[in-house]
C-alpha cells in the first residue's frame, strides 16, 4: 500500500468535505437570502459596498453581506479545488509539499480558534496529512 | 505562462485578504475575535465583527492563496496543472460577479489566470500524457 497517497486522499477527503459542507450549510442558514437574490435577478443582488466609515451599517445590509461572503464568496470553493488538485496529484504519484500543509493547518488553527466550536480544526487535520505525507519517501 | 498564473492567482487572495483586513477594518475587530467573543455566536444574528471574521480570515483569500502557491511549484517540477483548476476558477468568478457585480473588475486577474492554465494545459497536451506514462513507468 502507498501510504503517501492513503494520507493524501485523506487529506482531500477532509477539504473537499469541509468545503462542501460549509457551502450547503451556508445556504441553508441563508436560504431566506438566497431566494432573494434569485428573485431579484442574480445581478447585483449583493452590492460590494464597503461598510468602511458607515459606523452603524443596517443590518439587513450587514446580513446579506455576510450570506455572500459565507456563502458563494467563501473559502469553499477554492478548498474544495486545492482538495481536487491533491487528489489529482497524488493519483499521479505527486506529494504536493510540506508547505502547503503547514499553510493549510496554521490558516485552519487560526479560523478555528476564533470560532469554536468549529469543524475548521478538521482542516488541520488535512494539513497534517499532507505535511506527513510529503515526509513519506515514496515506496519503490 | 503558469508562473504567471500561480502568481496571479497568489495576488488575488493576498489582495483580498490583506484588502479586507485594511478596508473593512477588520483588525479593529481582532479584539472582539480573540476575546471569544464569536463561540457559538448565532449565524443568524451577525454582528459586524463577525462579518469581517468572514469576509477576511474565513474567506476565500487563504485556500486560494494555497492553490496558487501549489500551481507555482507544480510549474517549477515542469508539470502541467491539470485544466480543472482553470474552470473551476472561471465558473466561480462568473458566479461571483453576476451575484456581487463586477466590483472594480479585481476579477480580471482570476480569468487572465485561468487563460493562461488554459492555453498552457493546451499546449502540453500531447506532451504531457508523455510525461504521466513516463511518470507512472516501470517502479
Amino acid at each position: 500500500v502507498n501510504a503517501r497517497k492513503l494520507l493524501l486522499r485523506g487529506a482531500s477527503t477532509i477539504m473537499v468535505g469541509l468545503g462542501t459542507g460549509h457551502l450547503v450549510l451556508a445556504t441553508i442558514f441563508s436560504r431566506d437570502l438566497v431566494a432573494d437574490w434569485a428573485g431579484e435577478g442574480l445581478w447585483a443582488a449583493v452590492p460590494l459596498a464597503l461598510t468602511d466609515g458607515v459606523t452603524h451599517p443596517s443590518a439587513a445590509l450587514l446580513r446579506n453581506e455576510v450570506a455572500f461572503w459565507a456563502g458563494p464568496g467563501s473559502f469553499s470553493v477554492p478548498l474544495i479545488l486545492l482538495g481536487c488538485l491533491v487528489w489529482h496529484l497524488a493519483g499521479r504519484g505527486v506529494a504536493v509539499p510540506a508547505a502547503i500543509g503547514w499553510g493549510l493547518a496554521a490558516w485552519c488553527l487560526l479560523g478555528g480558534v476564533l470560532l469554536v466550536p468549529s469543524p475548521y480544526f478538521l482542516g488541520t487535520v488535512a494539513g497534517a496529512l499532507v505535511v506527513l505525507a510529503a515526509r513519506n519517501p515514496v515506496p519503490r | 505562462m503558469v508562473a504567471w498564473a500561480g502568481r496571479l492567482i497568489v495576488l488575488y487572495g493576498t489582495a483580498h485578504t490583506l484588502g479586507a483586513l485594511a478596508v473593512e477594518g477588520a483588525a479593529r475587530h481582532a479584539g472582539t475575535w480573540f476575546s471569544g467573543e464569536l463561540w457559538g455566536a448565532d449565524l443568524a444574528t451577525m454582528s459586524p465583527a463577525m462579518s469581517a471574521y468572514w469576509l477576511s480570515v474565513n474567506s476565500f483569500g487563504p485556500p486560494l492563496v494555497l492553490v496558487g502557491l501549489t500551481v507555482l511549484w507544480l510549474h517549477r517540477r515542469a508539470t502541467t496543472p491539470p485544466p480543472f483548476i482553470a474552470w473551476s476558477l472561471v465558473g466561480w468568478v462568473v458566479l461571483g460577479v453576476v451575484v456581487a457585480g463586477p466590483g472594480v473588475g479585481q476579477d480580471v486577474l482570476l480569468l487572465v489566470a485561468a487563460g493562461l492554465l488554459l492555453v498552457a494545459a493546451r499546449r502540453a497536451g500531447s506532451a504531457s500524457v508523455e510525461a504521466g506514462h513516463a511518470e507512472r513507468g516501470p517502479r
